[in-house]
């Protein structure tokens, strides 16, 4: 039996140049993927992550923009160290650190973003359902 | 803690109530682009900003999709 | 072990006289010989009751955020208090400004349950020799090696001396190595992910959402503490498993780069949960990364806090 893996995926809105990327997004994300777009990477507080994992998210991939290309200014640095360290300290905890992967994306990079979620996909798919940490998914309470 | 790209926010010492007078972050609203950073970093989330999505509908947000247990299809 | 206490009494009755300070922060014994509280000395004619030694488990900088920032005041601080101070100063909680530290040397502090452990709550009294503890337990003497009662994270402490301190009573304690400060961390991050999570389960779900911790440690001083909020409920507020391993993981991590490792959350917790694992692995990683210890001095700011265009470098695509 194969379980479809449920991924969130944390876009920055201005990270997709292209509209056939953005539509992409908008409209065409696989079923198991949740967008929740937001206004910058450094937007994303450690604890939308953390709500995203006890939900059920089997992989969380955080997509924004690179440093010298934010929108504003080098606002995305700012959450980065924090974001990176929240990943590893999940993997610490027994959310494997796999699980949380950055894409950081070129203005220049059309048709990035699908590779990016088709490649974490793989990435994921020998790691399984996360099943420690998924604390309140919905119909079935872990004990 | 210096996170905001435009330094629109500096600690001005403000009366609160029950507390005294206290640095407390004040916003420059002509600076402010509303890119969040503050927000996020906060540790006490005491910062929100006046935009189109808060922080209580992201979480809603992420709720809502929760997957099902076991994630088969 | 030298008995400071009297030395600590001196110090403090001269910052009286000379009107240095207006209160001075120490401890008290109390009914039970195992828990001397805080005290809070107003007078110099108070100080016969300030007690100084071992079993004092709180970390007294706690206090200081709910004090004006004028106010002078005077306490008792050893290492990890005294770094504790210095990250208060960095964020801007309380200035260095109008505080006289007496610093104290510190020899560990004894994890009273460790004692209770072996001999119940029967334990009448408690003499610190330099190597040996003295205990009357209904009416019997015992004696325990002082290294068997330390608390775990002063095993393990690397500044036990107070650096700026205004006043130094007792010999200095060298400093020890960083790295021999984060091992059990280090153990645990070297297990698979099966028993990683296991451990944390076992210890985070004993947790009954007391908020010890949070009242004993000097960092959490958030007038609304991030449970406390309701619009979004962060994380469950009750004995869930979602509750306690949110709360558990998050207070940690709120303490990247700011915690001083003195333990006071684990001697404050009345379920004995182990939680300096938690924070003992973040506190490395800074000093992995950044090379950062906390409160070393009282304006450098913590990683967390700053960020560098170098660090683009270090967080590379995908894995």
């Amino acid at each position: 039996m194969t379980h479809t893996l449920n991924v969130y995926l944390f876009q920055c809105k201005w990270c997709l140049y292209s509209p056939a990327d953005q539509d992409w997004v908008d409209h065409q994300l696989p079923e198991n993927v949740h967008l929740v777009k937001v206004p910058c990477t450094g937007r994303i507080n450690n604890l939308y992550v953390l709500n995203a994992v006890q939900a059920g998210a089997d992989g969380v991939l955080i997509s924004g923009c690179l440093p010298e290309k934010c929108h504003f200014k080098e606002g995305n640095l700012a959450a980065r160290r924090q974001l990176d360290a929240f990943g590893e300290f999940l993997g610490y905890i027994g959310y494997e650190k796999e699980r949380v992967r950055f894409a950081w994306l070129d203005l220049q990079d059309r048709g990035r973003i699908q590779k990016e979620v088709a490649r974490f996909m793989e990435a994921l798919a020998p790691l399984g359902p996360s099943e420690y940490l998924a604390t309140r998914r919905k119909e079935g309470q872990h004990a | 803690m210096k996170v905001c790209p435009y330094d629109a926010i500096t600690l001005v010492d403000t009366k609160v109530p029950f507390r005294g007078m206290i640095p407390i972050a004040t916003v420059d609203a002509g600076k402010c682009m509303a890119c969040g950073l503050c927000a996020a970093s906060c540790r006490s989330t005491s910062i929100a900003l006046a935009e189109d999505t808060t922080d209580a509908q992201v979480i809603a947000d992420i709720w809502a999709h929760s997957p099902k247990a076991g994630g088969a299809r | 072990m030298p008995d400071l206490t009297q030395a600590i009494r001196t110090e403090a009755e001269k910052l009286f006289a000379e009107g240095k300070v207006e209160l001075f922060i120490g401890f008290r014994p109390e009914n039970s010989p195992l828990h001397p509280q805080p005290a809070f000395f107003t007078q110099a004619n108070q100080l016969d009751d300030l007690t100084y030694g071992g079993l004092c488990k709180n970390n007294l900088a706690t206090f200081l955020p709910k004090y004006p920032r004028d106010k002078k005041i005077g306490m008792v601080v050893r290492g990890c208090e005294e770094r504790a101070v210095n990250i208060l100063a960095v964020e801007n909680q309380h200035p260095r400004e109008n505080l006289v530290l007496v610093g104290v040397p510190c020899t560990g502090i004894i994890d009273w349950r460790k004692l209770v452990n072996i001999y119940d709550e029967d334990i009448e009294s408690v003499q610190e020799g330099d190597d040996e503890l003295t205990l009357l337990v209904k009416g019997q003497t015992h004696t325990m090696k002082r290294q068997d009662a330390l608390h775990d994270s002063c095993l393990r402490c690397v500044h036990p001396t107070p650096k700026n301190a205004d006043i130094l009573v007792g010999e200095a304690i060298p400093d020890r190595e960083p790295e021999q400060a984060w091992h059990a961390a280090l153990e645990q991050s070297g297990k698979a992910i099966d028993a990683r999570f296991a451990w944390f389960k076992q210890e985070a779900e004993r947790c009954i959402r007391c908020y010890a911790c949070r009242e004993a440690c000097p960092m959490c001083y958030c007038e609304e503490c991030f449970v406390d909020h309701i619009a979004p409920r962060w994380t469950e507020s009750g004995v869930t498993p979602a509750g306690m391993h949110g709360w558990h993981i998050v207070r940690a991590f709120h303490q990247t780069g700011r915690c001083t490792d003195c333990g006071a959350c684990e001697r404050a917790c009345p379920m004995d949960i182990h939680m300096t694992y938690l924070t003992d692995k973040l506190n490395a990683e800074m000093y992995a990364k950044y090379g950062f210890e906390a409160g070393m001095d009282s304006t450098t700011q913590a990683p967390f806090a700053t960020f560098s265009l170098d660090d683009k470098l270090r967080f590379q695509d995908g894995v």
